[in-house]
């Protein structure tokens, strides 16, 4: 299981509820979740075998930004 | 998964709660954090899940120390007057040892996620002090006044001179510093109030 980190735009729970379907059907996704409380608004996302730039694409499918969190 | 480095993670946490305290929980954020720790923001996501885990991680740690410290060499069947005695030193101990991590427990007993951090606090501590209050009012040597106002005779003063003497000042910027003898002094008036 590897973990991967992305800023997002993401701002409200609303947001979230949307996204939610989109990594839910995922099954290379165990875990997800976004820090709405942070500055950053980090997805965080616990995975098998999921590369960065396909969750990119994921999340630009819903019609928000991300890019990976530095380090 | 990687595996997690002790090191890294204790200073994570002395970070943390040193931020938390000079700035509140407003001025904290994961990547001023990442910035003090001098990890990167997604190390940090790496070992929380997000900033209310971390925090609530932190205050588990935090409270298990002072539970611990607390309970060195204490006993819930003493006499109550012994048992508060050593209460008084193992707390006044820790908050003077690690005055910041009792500044944090206090700030998040003020917020909002005071809920969360209660269902955390564990058995252990809150049944040694039940069953020595509960033991002391059986051989009659406590009063039997409801936990709010035992807690605030207790323990208040305790507390409030602790408070005096970090701040290095009483009232009115008065110059302090908590001796041995101010705190016997103290605790044998809080024993004569409580007992029956």
């Amino acid at each position: 299981m590897e973990v991967l980190v992305l800023k997002t735009n993401i701002r409200y729970k609303k947001q979230v509820k949307e996204l939610a379907p989109l990594l839910d059907g995922r099954k290379n996704i165990a875990r997800w979740n976004i820090d709405l409380n942070d500055i950053d608004k980090v997805l965080r996302i616990e995975s098998k075998d999921m590369q960065l730039a396909e969750i990119v694409q994921l999340i630009k499918t819903a019609g928000f930004n991300c890019e990976p969190l530095a380090g | 998964m990687r595996t997690r480095d002790d090191k890294k993670i204790q200073l994570i946490r002395q970070r943390a709660v040193e931020m938390i305290v000079k700035q509140g929980f407003d001025g904290f954020s994961m990547q001023k954090l990442a910035k003090a720790a001098n990890v990167s923001p997604a190390t940090l996501y790496i070992y929380y899940k997000d900033r209310e885990d971390l925090i609530m991680q932190l205050w588990g740690a935090a409270f298990k120390e002072m539970a611990d410290a607390s309970l060195k060499n204490f006993d819930p069947a003493m006499a109550f007057s012994e048992g508060l005695r050593i209460q008084w030193m193992n707390r006044a101990k820790y908050c003077l040892k690690h005055p910041e991590a009792m500044q944090f427990l206090e700030q998040l007993r003020h917020s909002p996620l005071q809920v969360k951090a209660i269902e955390l606090m564990g058995v252990e501590f809150k049944a040694a002090m039940r069953a020595f209050v509960s033991n002391a009012i059986k051989r009659n040597e406590l009063v039997q006044v409801s936990v709010e106002v035992y807690w605030s005779i207790a323990f208040g003063p305790l507390y409030n001179l602790v408070k005096f003497h970090l701040e290095g000042k009483s009232m009115g910027g008065r110059k302090f510093v908590l001796t041995a003898k101010t705190m016997n002094e103290t605790l044998q008036l809080v024993i004569k109030a409580l007992t029956p």
